[in-house]
């Protein structure tokens, strides 16, 4: 139980990284959508996006600002990788939305 | 609880900066390390939570060896010299995250009283650095790494930073760096002296003057 609790609070942790990013990917999924790109393709641009972002964080200077979230056992694979999940559902939401319209 | 850093080699483009480093940490006990600047003490720190890889080092919590980062293995806490709070968090949901009364810091601290639903990047430098030193070192952890936590600090300030850390230090182990040796002397159990990448352990103050750390008057 309190396993799955500490598994859910770094999901919230992880979910409070990604805020930042919601704006900017809502944006572009839009822009996307209107210039008729494909799902997959979207994905794709979404995780080479997300992967360059990673790499930022992992060697460039900017790896200090992730230590808030070191401090509570989160990886940066495990932020980022939820990071790709969270925009995959907010993808398939838009697209699927769309679809609907 | 123990952790214990041992064999630590660091080299940034060709040049050795640690590699003869030992430094133990234990539940009931304040581990300070003094060192002139550049001699690696933020490095240390940062090699013993993780967050930076070397050339070789070796981590044991109670007397047993682990490959992976401490951070993702124990619950560990660091305070960084730069910015650790996230901007876009306000300071109440920050004391949710570190499941810390807000109460009892504006006992402490009546000054932040109308700082509850600001963010941390709305408040002064070393406001956010107290809330940041205050979240890391209350929180509860098994190890708290601090760097340079009395740095940008009141004399005030310090001395209730310095009562809050001899009282958390029974719950956990406390390792600390600051160039302010008076206030570290002051809680420490053990004293490391780093310099030319070693670590020595120092039982007297007048070895700090021999080593050229202090002045002898």
């Amino acid at each position: 139980m309190k396993k799955a609790r500490n598994f859910l609070f770094k999901l919230q942790l992880c979910f409070s990284f990604y805020r930042r990013l919601l704006l900017i990917s809502t944006g572009l999924t839009i822009l996307l959508l209107f210039l008729r790109n494909p799902l997959e393709a979207t994905l794709f641009i979404k995780i080479c996006l997300l992967g360059f972002l990673f790499l930022n964080y992992r060697f460039l200077e900017s790896k200090d600002s992730l230590l808030f979230y070191k401090n509570f056992s989160i990886t940066p694979l495990f932020l980022f990788g939820n990071c790709i999940f969270y925009d995959f559902m907010l993808s398939l939401i838009l697209y699927k939305t769309a679809m609907l319209l | 609880m123990k952790f214990e850093l041992d064999n630590v080699e660091l080299s940034f483009e060709g040049k050795r900066i640690l590699y003869g480093v030992y430094l133990k940490a234990e539940k009931g006990r304040i581990t300070g390390i003094l060192g002139p600047n550049g001699c690696g003490k933020t490095s240390l720190l940062k090699i013993f939570f993780g967050n930076l890889a070397c050339n070789n080092r070796l981590v044991k919590i109670n007397g047993r060896g682990t490959l992976k980062p401490l951070y993702a293995v124990e619950n560990i806490k660091i305070l960084p010299q730069s910015d650790l709070l996230p901007s876009s968090l306000s300071v109440s949901k920050l004391f949710k995250i570190y499941k810390l009364s807000w109460k009892d810091f504006i006992e402490k601290f009546p000054g932040f009283r109308n700082c509850y639903s600001q963010k941390p990047n709305q408040l002064s430098g070393g406001e956010r650095r107290l809330l940041a030193t205050w979240l890391t070192i209350k929180c509860e952890s098994e190890l708290v790494l601090l760097d340079e936590p009395f740095t940008h600090l009141t004399p005030v300030i310090i001395d209730i930073i310095k009562k809050e850390l001899e009282l958390e230090k029974k719950n956990k182990a406390i390792v600390l760096t600051d160039h302010f040796y008076r206030d570290l002397i002051d809680i420490t159990d053990d004293l490391y002296f780093l310099t030319k990448g070693c670590t020595r352990l120092i039982k007297d103050t007048t070895q700090l003057e021999e080593l050229g750390y202090i002045n002898s008057h």
